[in-house]
């Protein structure tokens, strides 16, 4: 073929292939325009933030001492370390209790000291953006300033997220009881989450901990799960998997939970409890503060059942420490 | 217009709520008790609603037999904040069973209305088909006192 030719040839391609990708796109816009606008689809996945376990590594670290912040790090690094969980570039949400309007000593929220604790451990370990979050009952802008958790996390840089209407997606979470549920959005967005519950009675069932606390990344009708409140917290633990739980049992209110007020119902223990498994530190925090078997809060179990952890926190490794 | 009748609505319901009674005439007014100014006015949750504020701790009160709560938030000489609670239930015997279901731990038997519970830093009582709770946000040498005179003062509005 000669030059001239072959010349003639590829601009005749060009001219066809410009023709093609006209007609191509006009085909894909009308399309576009003659097709019915659809509802977004809720989300299915379950959020799965769990890291491989390591057998080298206690699987649960129970600190004792005088500060805030030396038992949650502390514990953190009994269990291997902050990057172990959080990986740099990161984006970590943290979930306090934050549901009641009640200041610290009155025991019914996570002590601000341990979220601002949290909130540097992450940065430390090259965290994108920290967000702290947690679906309040009472006012969350009152619960949040009374708590002292708002300013906590702002203080050390961590990005508060209240939960306004839009911020929420129906999501099917795909359990036994707990079908489509409006699901606050950073905790759908998020590469990690760390549960930061604290250690509260619940008249309901008996205490409430790391687990119950999930019910904060919900919003809607929280009051209808109440009704089978044991397989609705087993279906939530099967959906939302943290990526650690810091349990904070500085303060325990071990009565009149979990809204308290009497500061007679708040047991100062300075301990603070971490895990990689939900269902144990549950169960180990039940029985050491309400002398609670696993029997005695059956979402545990059931939990359990479905390979969510091991209500038998005995047979688990445990780090104990106090720091003078 | 929809700001007026918004207020409006939250008027008739605050009526509504508490059976012809407005929900601020339990509550005792500015300096009314010595040192005490409302902070924030009556809010009133309902049977349907009470989870919205007591949300996990409601079904104590829904199964006792619960009709209302006004909820108001007063000040004590810019030291002390206290949210006052007063739960109208739907007869004595209910308001009676919610204030057997209070813990006496750390408690002092309360002379105020039918009988109540008196701590460092809260009170709780009842009067007639109402249990009322008295919850200071802070531990304040006066706190106590001063909380039972404010406590004295619903209980005298309580019919």
């Amino acid at each position: 073929m000669n030059p001239a030719n072959r010349r003639e040839m590829l601009l005749q391609l060009l001219r066809l292939g410009g023709a093609g990708a006209v007609a191509g796109g006009a085909g894909l816009w009308l399309a576009q325009r003659s097709r019915k606008p659809e509802e977004p689809a809720a989300t299915t996945a379950r959020h799965n933030f769990t890291i491989p376990p390591d057998p080298s590594l206690p699987e649960m670290a129970v600190v004792q001492g005088e500060n805030h912040g030396e038992l949650v790090r502390a514990a953190v690094a009994a269990l291997g370390g902050i990057r172990r969980f959080i990986r740099p570039r990161e984006v970590v949400v943290l979930k306090p209790n934050v549901a009641w309007d009640r200041t610290p000593e009155q025991g019914a929220n996570t002590s601000p000291e341990v979220v601002a604790e949290m909130v540097k451990l992450c940065w430390e370990a090259g965290a994108a953006k920290v967000i702290v979050a947690d679906v309040s009952i009472n006012e969350p802008r009152g619960c949040f300033a009374r708590s002292g958790i708002g300013e906590a996390a702002r203080s050390q840089g961590a990005q508060v997220v209240l939960p306004g209407e839009r911020r929420f997606r129906e999501v099917d979470l795909g359990g036994e009881v707990l079908a489509s549920w409006p699901v606050f959005e950073p905790f759908l967005t998020a590469d990690k989450t760390i549960n930061l519950p604290a250690a509260k009675h619940h008249s309901l069932t008996g205490a409430s901990l790391g687990i119950k606390n999930l019910y904060g990344i919900l919003g809607g009708p929280r009051h209808r799960l109440h009704q089978r409140i044991h397989e609705s917290l087993a279906d939530l633990a099967d959906f939302m998997r943290p990526t650690l739980t810091v349990l904070d049992a500085w303060r325990v209110l071990l009565r009149n939970g979990p809204g308290g007020g009497n500061f007679e119902d708040v047991a100062l223990k300075k301990t603070v409890i971490a895990s990689t498994d939900p269902v144990a530190l549950d169960a180990w925090a039940a029985h050491a503060y309400w002398n609670l078997d696993a029997n005695k809060l059956p979402y545990l179990e059931m939990a359990a059942a479905r390979g969510l952890g091991s209500a038998r926190f005995e047979d688990k490794r445990i780090s104990t420490a106090t720091i003078p | 217009m929809k700001y007026g009748a918004a207020l409006a609505a939250l008027a008739a319901a605050l009526v509504a709520g508490c059976g012809g009674r407005r929900a601020a005439d339990d509550f005792p007014r500015d300096d009314e008790v010595r040192g005490w100014k409302m902070e924030r006015q009556p809010r009133v949750f309902q049977a349907d609603n009470l989870w919205q504020y007591i949300d996990g701790d409601a079904e104590r009160y829904l199964q006792a037999g619960f009709e209302n709560v006004r909820n108001a938030v007063y000040q004590y000489r810019g030291r002390v904040e206290a949210a006052a609670d007063i739960y109208t239930m739907k007869n004595p015997g209910a308001a009676a069973k919610v204030l057997d279901s209070e813990a006496d731990v750390g408690s002092q038997p309360a002379a105020l209305g039918d009988g109540g519970k008196v701590y460092r830093a809260s009170i709780v009582f009842r009067k007639g088909r109402h249990f009322v709770r008295l919850i200071a946000y802070q531990d304040d040498p006066d706190g106590q006192k001063a909380l039972m005179e404010l406590a004295q003062a619903i209980a005298e509005r309580l019919t």
